[in-house]
């Protein structure tokens, strides 16, 4: 763009663009407030269920607002801003095109607010950091594509033959990134906020899960060790410990990560053989994790001194020593007598957290204290501040993980302690959660640490622009445009790196082998169900429930899944089957037990008890700590959506009968009037024959009593 | 800024390679990083040898299986001493049995008392400490055989397959043993008025 040529010397001068990554560090920092500030949140309405203020205020809908605000708008923003700034500077070369740029940060700012807005509001897909809508999913892949498209053109107009192992990890990011979510989001719309899932039960797990396990590995890792690679060697100015060794781990890495999906699905419904997959590469990604923390520790041999006195290599230090922890916890929660344990628990919790607010968080800090005096040509206003930050929020992990940690293996321990004589000695859930109600509230102490110490972040970083020069200029340098041809004939990896789109290619391939073997099997779902054991499909009226189970993000806390556990089964009945969720879209097999087991919860209390329990949990069981949901039994169901949502399901292969095909609006009335009129007999004064509380107590009430044991 | 990069150890720069100021060593990977992975490898043909090496293929689900069978073939050798034929005496004397109701009532506060009341007041369930009885006349044995079979129509769960005999007995004594204490909050009386 601004490239003059100097033909003589074979200089040419290039100036980047550095106002894009202005805009995305202060997106960054803006969203990660919010981020942080929704965490602490939810964190205290576990300990004060009172805290669940009105609808779009209660856990489940304000859960998958924190993980997407945490993953989308703070990683995200943290990574575009981190790989324009060095993709430019490692291939000596402007950015692709200015207006892509730009497109891609206000398209994706955009995005951001849509989830901010619609989340709260109950519109959700119900999949685990894929809850946002179909329109919302189009727009994401479309800006996706932006960034790749300005990516790689950039890619293909640098001055400098050799991607960088930074770069290798850019390329990872984005073709895995767009292939994970494109995969996962496959859906069919029934209106403008609405959509079903095209995978049903196994099937959907195991894609969900592929997805959600790869999203940390694709979106929280891989970019972030290329973030590392740059910023560790450039802060440091050392040279970085080994090429050979971010050669093995890089390929080594890329390959083994997108098996261990599975891993979230263990001593579950799953077919036996995926687990045991999911195992072994989870054990074996070990090495391959480590190789990048080593790579960045060591680069620092002979530059220690930084760390007495430089805040942003102690960031990075610590950053490192936190992705070490959480890839040697990853691999032992993979072994499946550890994961019966660890499972449903507030430990999964504290691991995914010991690598966000560590390995993400901090890395982040760190790029930011580096970055921001560069981009606005200035000094940092306060180093001082800065390591107070730094001890401030390594203390808020350590509570925060600490705490979690307890919590789960006191809970697990709980769950499966059996007496002498095979019966469970915390029958009842709700003590195993009194337990550990402390534990939430050091947990939250925690996320305020994390948070104060950001909010010096903030400050010094609200001090340093305010120092900086009015007039800012692009950073203008000097290219020599290296020849076509090396000097050295070249071999190997070498080759490889100056050939930008084969590369690219391979590393496609390095993750399609384990994705394909893994999920091509369970498309042709039949293979995995026994036609002896015949289900029968939800009726209209107890799919609008579900409908309702899954907006409001009931599965955020309640699983569906009675593993082949033997304290599982003693608690909550028979162990799940493949069968019973074959026509659930999507699947709610669930990842967090905060609540019981709900697979099996049909009949087992009246009417009168779920109507109550919604109404006001605490009615019920008095140390409860569940959101109640008042406004469920004023609201109306939508029953006029019914017909063409079961002639949906139906063509999916679900098979309802020719009256619930005709005339499933009248079916699902007549149901619902049946529970409404016993509900009333037994003291409820409201009609409730048109409201969302009735078409839920038929959900629940049909959990488990569909056949298919 | 190269005097900075002056290798401190034997590493050797990899030379002609420089990627807006850095350069990389030409060092190997550390051995104890290899030999970590050479342990998961091992560890890995460890589990696929176990799972896949059992005659059957799924190793896993028999094993819970028959673990869940040892657990449920415990528990019937204590109670099917006292299984046969208990009649409404036999269970009288289980209202002298501390421990039986102790263990009668804890499960009580477990389960029942969600629908019935922490003190057997009623709720959503009806009043247990009243002298009105819906479902038989109010002995032991009644109430015993209403906690196991339940009252579906009413929505009263069946425990007979969740809770063992012997401590639905204990449960069953419980409520006897509460019936006719007085508490706030009791709902009112239903079904059929037995005088003892």
């Amino acid at each position: 763009m601004s490239s003059s040529n100097d033909t003589n010397s074979g200089l040419i001068q290039v100036k980047y663009n550095d106002q894009i990554v202005r805009m995305f560090t202060l997106a960054t920092i803006f969203w990660a407030t919010i981020a942080f500030l929704v965490g602490i949140i939810i964190a205290l309405q576990m300990a004060v269920p009172q805290l669940n203020l009105t609808g779009w205020l209660t856990f489940g809908r304000l859960r998958p607002l924190h993980t997407n605000a945490a993953l989308f708008a703070f990683a995200g923003n943290a990574i575009f801003a981190g790989i324009y700034h060095s993709t430019q500077r490692l291939l000596k070369t402007r950015l692709f095109s200015d207006g892509l740029s730009k497109l891609h940060f206000w398209g994706w700012q955009f995005i951001i607010v849509l989830a901010v807005i619609t989340l709260p509001l109950g519109i959700s897909q119900g999949k685990e950091y894929a809850e946002l809508e179909w329109p919302i999913d189009i727009s994401i892949v479309l800006i996706w594509v932006v960034f790749a498209i300005n990516f790689f053109g950039t890619l293909l107009r640098r001055n400098e033959r050799h991607l960088y192992v930074a770069i290798w990890f850019y390329i990872a990011t984005i073709v895995t990134v767009a292939l994970l979510y494109i995969v996962n989001a496959i859906c069919i719309p029934v209106g403008l906020f609405q959509s079903y899932i095209v995978y049903a039960g196994i099937q959907d797990a195991l894609i969900q899960w592929w997805y959600g396990h790869n999203a940390v590995a694709f979106f929280l890792t891989t970019p972030f060790l290329g973030l590392m690679y740059y910023y560790l060697p450039k802060a440091s100015n050392r040279p970085v410990y080994s090429y050979r060794l971010s050669v093995v781990h890089f390929w080594s890495l890329i390959f083994m990560y997108i098996w261990a999906g599975p891993h979230h699905l263990l001593n579950t419904a799953l077919p036996g053989w995926l687990q045991i997959l999911a195992t072994v590469f989870s054990v074996m990604l070990w090495a391959p994790s480590w190789g990048g923390a080593v790579n960045g520790i060591l680069t620092l041999r002979g530059a220690w001194h930084l760390l007495r006195t430089d805040p942003i290599i102690k960031f990075f230090v610590a950053a490192i020593t936190f992705y070490a922890m959480a890839t040697f916890e990853g691999p032992l929660l993979s072994i499946k007598a550890v994961n019966s344990l660890g499972h449903y628990t507030d430990w999964i919790v504290g691991h995914v957290h010991l690598g966000t607010l560590g390995w993400n968080g901090f890395l982040t800090f760190g790029m930011l204290y580096f970055i921001v005096p560069k981009l606005w040509n200035t000094e940092l206003y306060s180093k001082k501040m800065a390591n107070i930050h730094l001890w401030i929020g390594i203390l808020g992990i350590l509570f925060y993980y600490v705490s979690m940690l307890a919590a789960g293996i006191t809970q697990g321990l709980m769950w499966r302690a059996v007496d002498a004589n095979g019966q469970l000695v915390y029958p009842d859930f709700v003590e195993t959660v009194i337990r550990i109600i402390p534990l939430f509230l050091f947990r939250a102490l925690g996320g305020v640490l994390f948070l104060a110490g950001y909010v010096l972040l903030l400050y010094n970083v609200y001090k340093t622009i305010k120092q900086a020069p009015k007039e800012l200029v692009e950073e203008t340098v000097q290219v020599r445009i290296s020849s076509s041809t090396p000097i050295h004939p070249e071999r190997g990896h070498r080759k490889l790196e100056g050939m930008a789109a084969a590369f690219t290619i391979l590393a496609l391939i390095a993750i399609l082998v384990g994705s394909i073997i893994e999920i091509a099997p369970t498309l042709s779902i039949n293979k995995y169900v026994k036609t002896e054991n015949k289900v029968e499909p939800f009726t209209p009226l107890e799919l609008a429930g579900r409908d309702i189970y899954v907006k409001e993000g009931c599965y955020t806390c309640h699983s569906q899944m009675i593993r082949t556990i033997q304290s599982d089964v003693l608690r909550y009945g028979a162990a799940s089957t493949i069968e019973e969720s074959m026509y659930d879209r999507p699947f709610q097999w669930g990842s967090k037990r905060t609540g019981p087991d709900l697979a099996r919860l049909g009949k087992k209390y009246p009417d009168l008890w779920h109507y109550m329990h919604m109404e006001d949990p605490r009615a019920v069981i008095k140390e409860s700590i569940m959101p109640a949901y008042p406004w469920l039994i004023t609201s109306k169901i939508d029953f006029d959506s019914l017909q063409k949502k079961v002639s949906l399901f139906n063509k999916l292969g679900v098979p309802y009968s020719d009256e619930d095909l005709s005339d499933a609006n009248n079916r699902a009335k007549e149901q619902a009037k049946k529970i409404a009129d016993v509900l009333k007999s037994q003291g409820v004064k409201e009609d409730v024959s048109d409201k969302k509380i009735t078409a839920l107590i038929a959900y629940l009430q049909a959990l488990g009593q569909k056949g298919g044991e | 800024m190269s005097e900075d990069k002056t290798p401190l150890y034997d590493d050797k720069i990899l030379e002609g390679y420089e990627y807006d100021g850095i350069t990389e060593y030409d060092n190997p990977c550390p051995v104890w990083l290899l030999y970590i992975f050479y342990f998961t490898a091992l560890l890995a043909v460890f589990f696929l040898g176990y799972h896949f090496g059992g005659n059957s293929k799924n190793a896993t689900i028999e094993a819970y299986a028959i673990k869940l069978k040892e657990a449920q073939t415990q528990t019937p050798v204590e109670t099917s001493v006292q299984k046969p034929e208990v009649n409404e005496s036999e269970l009288l004397a289980l209202l002298q049995d501390p421990d039986a109701l102790a263990e009668g009532g804890e499960i009580f506060g477990d389960q029942c008392a969600l629908c019935h009341g922490y003190s057997g007041e009623g709720m959503i369930g009806p009043n247990l400490i009243d002298n009105y009885w819906l479902h038989g006349k109010g002995k032991i044995s009644d109430i015993a055989v209403s906690i196991s079979s339940g009252i579906p129509d009413k929505g009263m769960a069946a425990w007979a397959d969740r809770i063992p005999e012997q401590q639905i007995l204990h449960i069953a004594a419980y409520i006897k043993s509460i019936n006719g204490t007085v508490t706030e909050n009791a709902k009112e009386p239903d079904g059929e008025l037995v005088e003892e």
